[in-house]
């Protein structure tokens, strides 16, 4: 009875340490060895009471005409995989989709993002393009007290349309490294400089 | 003599005294002799214990917060490290306890929060470092199911208090999240998880556990009331069930006959809750929007909705059956029954009968009321006879605001029910200076 409590206790503090090692070694591999890729997003600031402020962020791909037909066989409120490519300038392509996990590294899960919010904001290019285009699994990105507010602004700045700016998805960039079909996040740019710093 | 020997010598001596070892009076005498210091001993190390760990928690949570605050500007390894740390610290008083403190209220306690907050600091500063998707209710449930476990390995009541507690946060959490299908199953599985642990308790004495039972029916209310969308209309059954079951078995006796400690609390807490439930169900409009909407909200009560509904059904046979077995007067059973009186008043509502539900409950309460009133003056038991009053003024009122009456009419009703009561307090207290 003795040894089975004390097996018991190892399983369980073993488990409690397992899940948050496990999280970061998998988390640090992505980070120091994924593929780097620039993707263009939208974001507003909420806090969590346990982990912080936040901004919360939807990195979104336009996908390519030609996999219109593939898309639209995509389900509408599930998730399916999305393989990633960058262009010459760092930034991701969607190049095939398919609803079970390719064998490639590079291939994340995604979700159609026709609903949201900032939908109404999207410049005329990209209004046509609005039901073809996908969202990566991330949705936060945490920022220290200090600088939330700041962070928030910079980003609603970058995001909004006004007159004479780029056009928004032109100027706020996650950048994201992918590796074993799992997408990071790295940290924000707005025109070019990280969030943190704007 | 050591306390533990001290209380079984105490709940020893009916059975001495029933068994002629020794007479009523040396049993009196010797429960003078050790129960009083039992009793101010055992409180003593209870505040000492609570008062302990509170302060090591908020100590470790203020470290946390004043870390958090700047966060950011420490290298990711450093964030990582510290996010093991705190998980790993827990750990180590929790390994010190069973290793070199076992049986020691206060470490036990200091441990078990210890883990629990080392676990949920963990897993919060991993999900801040590497910006881990996924919402409030996902890092609760990761927490919850590393944490269960610890609650029954280190006997820890005051880890499974904050494991309740962080239920109806999860829940609520839940709920707000329309975008998502519903988890009421998980809370539900994360109650039912904890229960055993509860019911393991009793083999303590009530004063060391009761507030933990008191947590866990507030916890498993609220957590309830998180159900609204999922469950539909037959949200109301959740409370039904659940406070059916507290007073069930906070109205069980002990081997002696006598009402158990702890179930003083749990009983007095549910029979509120069901007063608040009854009034709540007797206005008519509750029933007639019901029955209006019946069949668009049935359409949203999803199938995790029904699971929950039927544990609720389930905790209110229960609770009618121990009513029954044990033979409840009738204000008691009244109580126990409640999910059969909700949800025979849900049925009615649902074929649009919302008159008959609006009787039914209306009935109920008031025989409730009147019940609990004509057997405390009989009985000349004050409190009981206000209990019953205080009923049957809640739904007088509640009728007041739920009828076309003018405010005179209003006032002779309120005037006549309140000398009412004066006239019975004072005829019970006259009585019982009397017998005096």
């Amino acid at each position: 009875m003795k040894r089975l409590f004390v097996v018991l206790c190892a399983v369980v503090a073993v488990a409690q340490c397992g899940v948050p090692l496990a999280l970061i070694a998998r988390y640090e591999n992505v980070l120091r060895t994924g593929t780097a890729l620039r993707v263009p997003l939208r974001g507003f600031d909420p806090s969590d009471p346990f982990r912080g402020r936040y901004v919360a962020i939807r990195p979104q791909l336009a996908v390519a005409e030609s996999l219109r037909p593939v898309f639209k066989n995509m389900p509408d409120d599930g998730r399916f995989w999305a393989t990633l490519r960058a262009d010459a300038a760092g930034l991701a392509q969607v190049t095939a989709l398919s609803k079970d996990r390719p064998d490639d590294a590079l291939a994340v899960e995604v979700s159609k993002s026709g609903g949201w919010a900032w939908a109404e904001n999207l410049p005329e290019t990209q209004e046509a393009a609005r039901s073809m285009s996908v969202g990566l699994r991330i949705d936060r990105y945490y920022v220290n007290e200090s600088q939330a507010a700041q962070a928030d602004a910079a980003l609603a700045r970058a995001t909004r349309r006004t007159a004479g700016d780029a056009p928004p998805g032109d100027r706020a960039f996650a950048l994201v490294r992918v590796k074993d079909n799992l997408a990071m996040i790295e940290g924000i740019t707005v025109d070019g400089a990280p969030l943190e710093t704007r | 003599m050591a306390e533990v020997h001290a209380r079984w010598l105490v709940s020893e001596l009916p059975a001495l005294v029933r068994d002629g070892v020794i007479d009523a009076a040396a049993a009196e005498r010797l429960e003078a002799r050790y129960a009083p210091r039992e009793n101010a001993v055992g409180r003593s190390r209870i505040v000492l214990a609570i008062i302990g760990v509170l302060g090591a928690v908020l100590i470790g949570a203020g470290l946390i917060l004043v870390l958090a605050h700047g966060w950011d500007d420490l290298p990711r390894t450093v964030r990582a490290a510290l996010a093991v740390a705190s998980l790993l610290a827990g750990q180590a008083v929790a390994a010190f306890t069973l290793l070199k403190r076992r049986g020691v209220l206060a470490w036990h306690e200091a441990a078990g929060a210890a883990v629990v907050l080392g676990i949920a600091a963990s897993i919060a500063l991993v999900s801040r470092t590497y910006h881990v998707p996924g919402d409030l209710e996902d890092y609760l449930l990761a927490c919850l199911v590393l944490a269960i476990p610890a609650v029954y390995l280190l006997d820890s009541r005051l880890a499974a208090a904050l494991c309740w507690a962080a239920i109806p946060f999860r829940a609520f959490a839940a709920a707000d999240d329309w975008w998502t299908p519903s988890t009421v199953w998980i809370d539900v599985t994360l109650l039912a998880a904890l229960l055993p642990y509860l019911a393991w308790q009793a083999r303590r004495p009530a004063r060391e556990w009761r507030l933990l039972g008191a947590v866990a029916l507030l916890a498993t209310l609220l957590t309830g009331a998180a159900f609204h969308r999922p469950m539909g209309t037959l949200h109301v059954t959740w409370f039904a069930g659940v406070l059916a079951a507290a007073h069930a078995f906070g109205s069980l006796r002990g081997a002696d006959g006598a009402p158990q400690r702890w179930g003083v609390l749990v009983r007095n807490l549910a029979a509120f809750g069901l007063l608040v439930l009854g009034i709540v169900c007797s206005f008519h409009d509750f029933w007639e929007r019901l029955g209006v909407n019946a069949l668009d909200r049935e359409v949203s009560t999803t199938p995790y909705g029904y699971g929950a509904a039927i544990f609720a059904g389930l905790l209110g046979l229960v609770a009618l059956w121990l009513s029954l077995a044990r033979r409840a007067p009738v204000e008691d059973l009244l109580a126990d029954g409640a999910l059969v009186v909700v949800f025979g008043a849900w049925l009615l509502g649902s074929a649009q009968a919302p008159v008959l539900s609006f009787a039914l409950c209306n009935l109920w309460l008031a025989a409730r009321g009147l019940a609990l009133t004509i057997r405390g003056a009989r009985e000349g038991r004050l409190a009981l006879l206000n209990h019953g009053l205080i009923v049957v003024a809640a739904l007088v009122v509640a009728r007041f605001f739920d009828t076309d009456l003018t405010f005179l009419e209003r006032g002779i009703g309120f005037i006549v029910v309140g000398a009412a009561i004066l006239a019975l307090n004072l005829r019970v207290a006259r009585r019982a200076e009397v017998a005096r």
